[in-house]
């Protein structure tokens, strides 16, 4: 298996679909993260907004992944911007959900406190509501990665020409069981080295108030 | 300064505020006593701007600051950054508050890296770097021990006493009020009223 691997990065082939899969992932990521945490905040605020957005929360939540993916590329096309589209729909009610109730569990002693002090809307934005929300948004992050490129091999595997979802389809046609590991495992690499070398750094960072 | 009138405050069917009307004027120090329970919190809260729901009216031209039962700093930014933030002061003046009040040594360390009295300093440095014209303070002392306390009390005098803020201390504790006020407003009954101004 490694050496298949190996044999299909020095064809250019691995490194090709795996950044293609990579980038769809980054985007899918990007897009699902700012509509869920803007939509979080919204209904973690607003018991008004929750009360009407609810239902369409947790029929999105309830969906299940396939039935979006393929209405997405009925109604959008077998295109880039459907398959991008079908992964953030999937991911963005989980998201909300998340940052909703880390909205909600807010300390109001610090609203108050910026209320009385009469702070910005950007400034209680960026030193009071996101430093509480945190934890949130990496758990959201970490669970988002996970999800994201799980439903975007399967994007792939149903509506794109590359990616590395394309690829096992391909070998999956052939019953080439070697090929297929060989895709599958060199993106976890790639997954883990974004989990080691950008999430857990930016959380620690985030984190390091914490520290005695 | 601050004209407070209010007929009525409830929460759902309760009633815990009825008929409470006072005036406060510039530089004036005044206490609100009266039992846990009393409804000092929630007067405090209306008369801070951070309660509307009521019936009544609260008319101020005051700049107010506050000093609430907790610390309430953002445990993620340092004690000079809780002031710069949450103010807009600039941070030579911050320094220079905290430094008055001893904390020259603590500007850039987090809250989770001082006590409980420190912390209450730095929440009083960041009421007072506003130069308010009131300054309300929520059970400022709950939760310190006896020494602290009262080493606190006499930081909150001596600091005041330099300034023309007013005063608006809400406390069960007698002997606070005595120290640091010339009137008390007792609150008391159910629902609560004025008791003794």
């Amino acid at each position: 298996m490694a050496q298949a691997a190996v044999s299909e990065f020095q064809a250019g082939e691995l490194s090709r679909h795996v950044g293609v899969t990579l980038r769809r992932v980054i985007l899918a990521f990007i897009f699902a993260m700012g509509i869920g945490v803007a939509i979080g905040i919204i209904l973690g605020l607003s018991r008004r907004a929750n009360d009407w957005f609810n239902i369409w929360v947790v029929i999105f939540l309830n969906l299940p992944a396939l039935v979006v993916i393929v209405l997405c590329y009925l109604w959008i096309g077998l295109n880039e911007v459907a398959a991008i589209v079908a992964v953030s729909v999937n991911k963005i009610p989980m998201v909300t959900v998340m940052i909703r109730e880390g909205t909600r569990a807010m300390d109001p002693k610090l609203a108050d406190m910026a209320r009385i002090y009469q702070m910005p809307r950007i400034a209680v934005l960026r030193h009071i509501i996101l430093p509480q929300l945190a934890p949130y948004l990496a758990s959201a992050a970490r669970t988002g990665i996970a999800l994201i490129w799980k439903i975007v091999l399967v994007v792939e595997f149903l509506g794109r020409s590359d990616g590395v979802g394309f690829q096992i389809h391909l070998y999956f046609q052939l019953f080439d069981i070697t090929m297929v590991l060989a895709y599958a495992i060199s993106f976890v690499i790639v997954m883990l080295l974004v989990e080691m070398l950008l999430i857990q750094p930016i959380e620690t960072r985030a984190s390091r108030w914490r520290q005695p | 300064m601050i004209d407070v009138q209010i007929t009525a405050k409830a929460f759902g069917k309760t009633t815990v505020l009825q008929d409470v009307n006072f005036h406060i004027s510039h530089h004036e120090r005044i206490a609100i006593l009266g039992p846990s329970g009393a409804g000092k919190t929630t007067l405090m809260r209306i008369i801070a701007g951070l309660d509307t729901d009521f019936e009544g009216q609260v008319v101020s031209e005051a700049r107010i600051a506050m000093m609430f039962q907790e610390p309430t700093l953002m445990p993620w930014r340092s004690a000079v950054d809780n002031l710069v933030l949450a103010t807009g002061v600039d941070r030579e003046r911050a320094v220079q508050i905290l430094t008055e009040l001893g904390l020259g040594d603590h500007c850039d360390h987090f809250p989770n890296q001082m006590s409980l009295g420190q912390m209450r300093r730095v929440s009083l440095a960041r009421a007072l770097c506003t130069d308010p014209d009131i300054l309300i303070m929520d059970e400022p002392f709950a939760s310190l021990d006896m020494d602290t306390g009262r080493d606190m009390m006499n930081l909150v005098n001596a600091t005041l006493s330099g300034r023309k803020t007013a005063l608006l201390l809400v406390t069960h504790a007698a002997n606070e009020a005595d120290v640091l006020t010339d009137r008390q407003i007792v609150l008391g009954g159910n629902p609560a009223t004025l008791v003794s101004d």
